[in-house]
């Protein structure tokens, strides 16, 4: 038998937030018991997440933290691990390792206003000017899917000193002694800032290509009236319109340009010497070529420090970039 | 826009001739751009058509120059050799051994994540609760957190745990992504309040609101979700390398990057098909799910 009707109707009809959309405050008895049901119900859909975000990313991050005052070898085991105070981030100024990979960052970083510019090129080309837009943004975005190691194998290949096809068109060209690109300390840097454009130059496009959706077609329209180029509304229209898209892709482009790593690893193990060394790939080495735990997770909060203060300052200057249409 | 010339052009004396001349030359300059491009996107995938080249032919004929786009023997001699396990000398793993420990770790790595983010992500959005803002901003804090931050704790919490050189190694902390969490908080927030409520009478549950309200108003976001989660579980590389020393257990990366290991021996045709078969399987799903490709990293990109 079923609960009589009114009783339903009662208690379907009783609670504001039915009555009323926006839910009112109120202490009753009833809906306290609803609140704490509900807050029962979040805690537990939220328990699974919670739980390994909280073994695998909370306590990583403290344990991190504190191992970066720390002198530990994994190899001589837990107990013979001490705190040393700053002594590894004192230790870090002296490490040409360290230092090298700061200067290689920084110019690495160049890499992020060329893939932007050119991205930006090609997505207000793709925009308007071009027919088969689908297929050629599927051609230019498709480096961005693909492995990076597959990346790295294939380039390394391609730009091989003695055999690769560059060397080859270079020695056919009339070049006597060509770059050995990855093996030469002058250009193993730009060899993989090159690579590392040409993977990233799709994604950029694409999102550039999404900016420009949201500028509003009666502006050119209104352009096209008063006489303005293709020139002079992409200056005055499409570039001060794009700002917030530019501003994102430069700064998470720039936080990215600081983890790179697969690359690295692959292409060059940060050498000859320290020419391709970074910070990423610095700790990696220390921690997981000579197990020096509590030098690596220095080396990490540097890193972490300087993502910090780039998101920061995306934080600050979000709005500032942005006009209202 | 060439269709809305005409009337204020009228007023000039060449008008006709001038509107028949600018849309011609609308046409020869977008074909001139076309062409641009499509060079340019051939430039851009060489590399790959190079790769693929290469794959099919003998050692000898690698790095004949100029270069040989077709090969002349075409043979399957690199793809037998890189399936039946003879990478190089030293090492004898298969590469379908590679393959399905990538499938193994990717497709709980892409199912898990979307459980765990759907419900907290509708609890983030729906329901109130005590601490709702401190972990949620504790969550947004995190995110920004370099992986190479978590490397080094991470294989300790992984040696504790006894699931060092086990695919649980890349399983179990995969199961979650704050970024996954933000952005189905973010789409249930734009589902109606009215919707909610009409399950709610209808005596749905948190669960049979979930089910059949929030899973069919953000298909296209999970879809997209679920895509860019794939891509990066299938390219993962630096935890996958610090978690994992035994060859075979290597997914598709590592075992890809092995061929660089064993520089001095390498067989080029094998390592490039290799390559083309690590590649394939994204390639098949960029394929066919071009337009959440797009969509998903537009998305990533609103809510960084």
């Amino acid at each position: 038998m079923k609960k009589p009707s009114k009783i339903r109707v009662h208690e379907i009809s009783t609670p504001a937030i039915l009555l009323n959309p926006l839910p009112i405050e109120k202490r009753s008895g009833k809906m306290s018991t609803m609140r704490r049901k509900d807050a029962l119900a979040a805690y537990a859909l939220i328990a699974p997440n919670l739980i390994i975000y909280s073994i695998f990313v909370v306590l990583p991050v403290i344990a991190s933290f504190l191992l970066s005052f720390s002198d530990w070898n994994f190899i001589s085991g837990f107990n013979n691990l001490k705190f040393v105070g700053v002594e590894n981030f004192t230790a870090l100024v002296r490490d040409e390792w360290f230092t090298s990979s700061l200067r290689n960052n920084l110019v690495f970083t160049l890499t992020v206003p060329v893939t932007m510019a050119l991205g930006l090129l090609f997505a207000v080309l793709l925009n308007r000017f071009v027919f088969a837009r689908g297929l050629i943004r599927s051609l230019i975005f498709m480096p961005y899917i693909t492995s990076s190691i597959a990346i790295a194998i294939v380039w390394l290949v391609i730009f091989h000193p003695t055999y690769g096809p560059v060397n080859s068109f270079l020695n056919a060209i009339g070049v006597m002694n060509p770059p050995k690109w990855t093996g030469s300390v002058l250009w193993a840097l730009p060899t993989i800032m090159f690579v590392t454009v040409w993977a990233g130059l799709g994604y950029n496009m694409v999102i550039f290509l999404a900016g420009l959706q949201t500028i509003p077609k009666e502006l050119y329209e209104a352009a096209d009236i008063d006489g303005a180029g293709p020139l002079a509304q992409f200056r005055f229209i499409t570039f001060p319109l794009l700002a917030p898209t530019s501003f994102f892709l430069l700064i998470t482009g720039i936080i990215g340009s600081f983890k790179a790593f697969d690359l690295i690893n692959v292409m060059t193990q940060g050498g000859p010497g320290t020419a391709t060394t970074m910070l990423a790939f610095n700790v990696y080495r220390q921690g997981f070529v000579f197990y020096k735990m509590g030098y690596a997770s220095a080396v990490a909060w540097v890193l972490m420090v300087i993502v910090f203060v780039i998101t920061m300052f995306q934080w600050w200057g979000q709005k500032k970039v942005s006009y209202d249409l | 826009m060439a269709q809305l010339a005409p009337p204020y052009r009228t007023t000039r004396s060449h008008a006709k001739q001038s509107i028949f001349g600018h849309r011609q030359r609308k046409i020869v300059l977008r074909t001139i751009v076309t062409l641009f491009a499509l060079a340019v996107g051939l430039m851009m995938i060489a590399p790959f058509v190079w790769t693929l080249s290469t794959s099919f032919k003998l050692e000898s004929e690698v790095f004949t120059f100029p270069i040989q786009w077709i090969p002349p023997s075409f043979t399957m001699t690199a793809y037998e050799r890189v399936f039946g396990g003879m990478i190089s000398a030293s090492r004898s793993v298969p590469f379908y051994r590679a393959y399905l420990n990538s499938f193994f770790v990717s497709i709980p790595g892409v199912l898990g994540p979307l459980l765990t983010s759907v419900a907290a992500g509708y609890a983030f959005a729906r329901l109130e609760f005590p601490g709702k803002r401190f972990v949620f901003l504790m969550y947004l804090a995190t995110m920004i957190v370099p992986e190479q931050v978590l490397l080094v704790p991470r294989f300790m919490i992984v040696n504790y745990l006894h699931i060092y050189n086990t695919h649980w190694a890349l399983i179990i902390p995969y199961m979650i992504t704050a970024y996954g969490v933000f952005l189905i908080r973010q789409a249930c927030l734009s589902i109606p309040q009215d919707l909610f409520d009409a399950a709610q009478i209808d005596g749905a549950g948190h669960i049979g609101r979930i089910m059949n309200v929030v899973v069919p108003n953000i298909a296209p976001q999970l879809g997209a979700l679920g895509m860019i989660l794939f891509v990066w579980r299938w390219n993962d590389y630096a935890m996958p390398l610090v978690m994992l020393s035994r060859a075979e257990l290597f997914t598709v990366p590592l075992a890809l990057a092995t061929f660089i290991e064993t520089h001095s021996e390498v067989n080029y045709p094998a390592m490039m098909a290799a390559t083309v078969l690590g590649t394939v399987p994204l390639l098949i799903v960029f394929i066919f799910a071009n337009r959440f490709f797009v969509q998903s990293a537009i998305s990533s990109a609103v809510k960084g």
